[in-house]
């Protein structure tokens, strides 16, 4: 036998497939879902599996349910696999959760966060598997999501969680974002806010200003809505934001990743009607901390693009320099005031700032005992903030001119 | 420097046993005799000995000759003819009388009997006079080869179509049309072996690496075999790692080729009865490059070299990533895909490692079945492939249809390597990346290319590092994976070691 044999036969069987896994074995759960335990005791636990043979061709699976939906009460929802393989013969495999879904009143108890970041050690979980808080039990708005044109149930997480980077109605939230705010404990953290049911406050708001429920709707399929966020300070959930609040908090971060969102203005010459625009901000925000000031100065500069493609009030923005600049300095005025009320919010509401701000603050100080000595936590609440828009105009859209209503009832076209 | 063949004491190849170093006699008789005895001349229908009168000289002679080896019209115009009528002063030497006599374009003087028995052996005429120790051979020969024909192997779209023949001389002279230039050496190396093949060297004297030549020709000097037929037996004989998945000598049927080689300095090697050359040294790249990646313009050709580096790297590893992934990383799949693999194997009975070898065994049987088939039943391998790998397995239920796709994508890419050797490395490594993915995941892929990729850094092919010019780095032209424009390639590959790095006019 010759010597050098000896070591790749050992490497061979010294190592080996302990974790192998065929595919066709595993049950995937693509939501988690966490509510307070009836008993007081652990958790009570809702996962979601999804289905493979659902919707595929020539399996027989064409008329099977998409996932099943199992809720049950454990001590620890990692932990909880083994007692779900009881009754389900795959096993259970995280690989592909994407949410997980808490509910509101367990996101307000301490057992939250310490059950949560507990996950955290398993390695089979994702570290950017969202994070949902509903308004209602976990286990009920999983139950009642039920997504008409998605086949599959992760498809439907994966792509409304998606969508904040258009919309910005939803904020970024994931795991690996809540433990690090949660560590950081300087700035808030906010969570994706949904709901299946519907609430009684129904109310008209203008595009963005709701909060999951609220949306007065007819149809659309699927009970769910997500929309706002869920306030999260040092791990607990303190509030709420609506749409547009979340909207504005994202804009106040630095770097926000979100692409374009639809807005309207109130028309500054007829108040009646409302100009809607694309926002975009062009450049990251800038916002400078003068933290050897006391109250704690932060001046916030915004650069805002909008492009015009809605005037229904017929005014001529697009052409007339000097209607345009009025419509500037509205939407200035707008924006500026909704911003200073979500930094008022933040500050005496929540005593968080839910914009990052902390990185900003670093920068000035040459170590960490300094910034810790610092305290932003305590100084943020009584702070002075200024916020400075600034709007320029992309675009009014292709058009050249407004319609003009008078003209085309003349014509007979209304 | 003696000739074993004669010395050899075998029998049972049916050379005869001769222990002579005989210098001819001044007998015509006595030689005659001794000739016709070695060439079994009652045995021996091809072998010819015909008597001849010199008119000029007045003597008697003999002429010898393999009648299958010759030009019948050349020893009737130029020999026969000329020796029995034409009438020339005889001078003082007879081969000067000779020379004159005879209107032959290569005429050698032999004083011993084992160099006219070589002679005749390559097709040389052997005449013989009464009175003279010496025997003269003429240049008669003439071999049957097929004409020249395109490359098997190495198509093109653009660029020259001819492909080396089985015959030396044509093959040197598509050579020497590509590239006329008085440096360019031929030197023929006898080699040891009972049949006295002959190799002949071409390369461009000041560009070579002298010690490679020298390197070529003790390897050449070391084999001793009865008789190597072809080049390919040659390239077995010549490299260093009979046992290496790696081949070190490069194969190839086309002349452009041999001569882009010769430019780099590079040696070319040729026998009688290949359709191909050797080049030696050679680098990875030069199996991973074609002719036409020279032949198109930059982009597209880089484009090229792009997909065909995809296509190597996919013909390793595709199956192996596969199971690696369905079966120990999950959760690197689209959750989709993975749904659509879970589902689809569900009704599968046998892990996916099993389905893997199953679809790989019935793949390489139909390839070496389609390179076998007769012709005639080619068209039956293609349906019954078809059906077999295509439909009939998914629809048993033995394997699972995106296996099929994994199969087919790797068959396909392994078509797109262009060496040969380097695609049948590529289709047996498979195997053991395969074996490696299956027991440790995506880490044994990785410990798989790792070492794959230190053994090709460690070995050379005649002392250049099969790697380099890229590891270890040396000035080159920047021709590996991708290629500079032609402009801009400025440098021969100084790994080479030739003896003028700058390419440049004027020689």
């Amino acid at each position: 036998m010759k010597k050098w044999l000896v070591i790749p036969i050992l490497l061979i069987t010294l190592t080996g497939c302990w974790d192998r896994d065929e595919i066709e074995e595993e049950a995937f759960v693509v939501a988690i879902g966490l509510d307070e335990s009836e008993s007081g005791n652990g958790l009570l636990i809702t996962y979601q599996i999804a289905n493979p043979q659902a919707g595929i061709p020539n399996t027989g699976g064409r008329k099977e349910k998409s996932s099943i939906i199992t809720t049950f009460n454990a001590p620890n929802f990692l932990t909880a696999r083994d007692l779900a393989n009881a009754y389900i013969a795959r096993k259970i495999n995280f690989s592909h959760a994407k949410t997980i879904v808490m509910s509101e009143a367990l996101a307000k108890k301490k057992e939250g966060y310490k059950y949560l970041t507990a996950g955290l050690r398993d390695s089979g979980i994702r570290r950017d598997i969202k994070l949902i808080v509903s308004r209602e039990k976990a286990s009920e708005f999983i139950h009642n999501n039920n997504p008409m044109l998605e086949t599959r149930p992760h498809k439907f997480f994966d792509l409304i969680a998606g969508r904040w980077k258009e919309t910005g109605l939803v904020p970024f939230s994931n795991m690996m974002k809540f433990i690090q705010k949660f560590e950081k404990k300087e700035d808030g953290f906010l969570a994706i806010y949904a709901s299946t049911n519907e609430y009684k406050e129904n109310k008209e708001g203008n595009e963005d200003d709701y909060l999951p429920g609220q949306i007065n709707r007819q149809g659309g399929a699927n009970p769910a809505e997500l929309i706002g966020s869920a306030v999260f300070k040092n791990g607990l959930m303190v509030g709420t934001l609506t749409g547009e609040e979340t909207r504005f908090a994202m804009i106040l971060r630095q770097r926000s990743e979100t692409k374009y969102m639809g807005s309207t203005f109130p028309d500054p010459v007829n108040p009646e009607y409302r100009v809607a625009a694309k926002l975009n901000k062009h450049l990251a925000t800038n916002v400078k901390m003068h933290t050897k000031k006391d109250p704690l100065v932060i001046d916030v500069h915004i650069p805002l693009s909008l492009e015009v493609h809605g005037i229904p009030s017929g005014v001529n923005y697009v052409t007339n320099k000097e209607k345009q600049e009025l419509l500037r300095n509205a939407i200035k005025t707008d924006l500026e005031e909704k911003f200073h009320s979500l930094i008022k919010k933040s500050q005496e509401e929540y005593g968080v700032n839910l914009f990052n701000w902390s990185h900003v603050a670093r920068r000035n100080f040459l170590n960490l005992p300094e910034y810790k000595a610092f305290n932003l936590s305590k100084k943020y609440p009584k702070a002075k903030v200024n916020v400075n828009v600034e709007v320029i105009f992309t675009g009014f859209g292709i058009k050249l001119n407004p319609h003009n209503y008078q003209d085309a009832k003349r014509q007979g076209e209304f | 420097m003696g000739f074993r063949f004669f010395n050899r004491q075998r029998t049972e190849t049916g050379f005869k046993e001769n222990d002579n170093n005989m210098l001819l006699s001044k007998q015509l008789d006595a030689n005659t005799r001794e000739l016709t005895e070695l060439f079994e001349q009652p045995l021996n229908d091809d072998f010819v000995n015909r008597a001849v009168n010199i008119k000029t000289l007045d003597k008697k002679a003999r002429i010898f000759f393999i009648n299958e080896l010759v030009d019948p019209k050349v020893i009737e115009e130029f020999i026969l003819s000329p020796l029995t009528s034409k009438q020339t002063d005889p001078q003082k030497e007879m081969k000067s009388t000779l020379k004159e006599l005879l209107p032959i374009k290569e005429f050698k003087v032999a004083t011993e009997l084992s160099d006219c028995v070589k002679g005749i052996n390559n097709g040389n005429t052997l005449l013989l006079i009464e009175g003279s120790e010496q025997g003269f051979l003429l240049d008669t020969t003439k071999l049957e080869h097929r004409n020249i024909d395109k490359p098997q192997s190495e198509v093109v779209i653009k660029g020259a179509n001819e492909g080396f023949v089985e015959s030396v001389s044509v093959n040197k002279s598509l050579i020497r049309k590509q590239l006329r230039y008085e440096k360019l050496v031929t030197e023929k190396v006898q080699l040891k072996t009972r049949a006295n093949n002959t190799v002949s060297l071409m390369y461009v004297s000041d560009l070579v690496n002298e010690g490679v030549v020298e390197d070529v020709k003790s390897r050449l000097d070391r084999i001793e075999v009865d008789n190597i037929e072809n080049i390919a037996l040659l390239e077995q004989h010549l490299e260093e790692r009979p046992y290496s998945l790696v081949p070190s000598i490069l194969y190839t049927e086309r002349p452009d080729r041999a001569v882009s080689y010769m430019l780099e300095g590079h040696v070319v090697l040729l026998t009688e009865n290949s359709p191909a050359c050797l080049v030696v040294p050679v680098t990875f790249w030069s199996f991973f490059h074609t002719a036409e990646d020279s032949y198109q313009r930059w982009a597209y050709a880089n484009f090229i070299r792009f997909v065909r580096m995809f296509a190597f790297f996919i013909a390793i590893v595709t199956p192996s990533l596969y199971v690696a992934i369905t079966n120990y990383h999950i959760e690197m799949l689209p959750t989709d895909l993975a749904l659509a693999i879970a589902a689809k194997r569900e009704t599968i009975p046998f892990p996916a490692i099993i389905e893997v070898l199953i679809m790989e065994a019935s793949f390489e049987l139909l390839r070496e079945a389609g390179v076998r088939v007769p012709s005639p039943i080619g068209p039956t391998i293609g349906i019954v492939g078809a059906l077999i790998l295509g439909q009939a397995a998914v629809e048993a239920n033995i394997v699972s249809p995106i296996m099929v796709i994994i199969i087919a994508i790797t068959g396909l890419a392994s078509f797109a390597i262009p060496d040969n050797s380097l695609g049948f490395m590529a289709r047996i490594i498979r195997f053991g990346v395969l074996f490696l993915a299956a027991i440790l995941g995506l880490f044994g892929i990785a410990i798989g290319i790792i070492l794959g990729l230190a053994y090709l850094v460690s070995i050379r092919s005649f002392g250049v590092p099969f790697l380099s010019p890229a590891a270890p780095s040396n000035k080159s032209s920047g021709d590996l994976l991708v290629r500079r424009t032609i402009r801009n390639q400025w440098f021969r590959p100084k790994n080479i070691k030739p003896q003028d790095v700058k390419r440049k006019g004027g020689g």
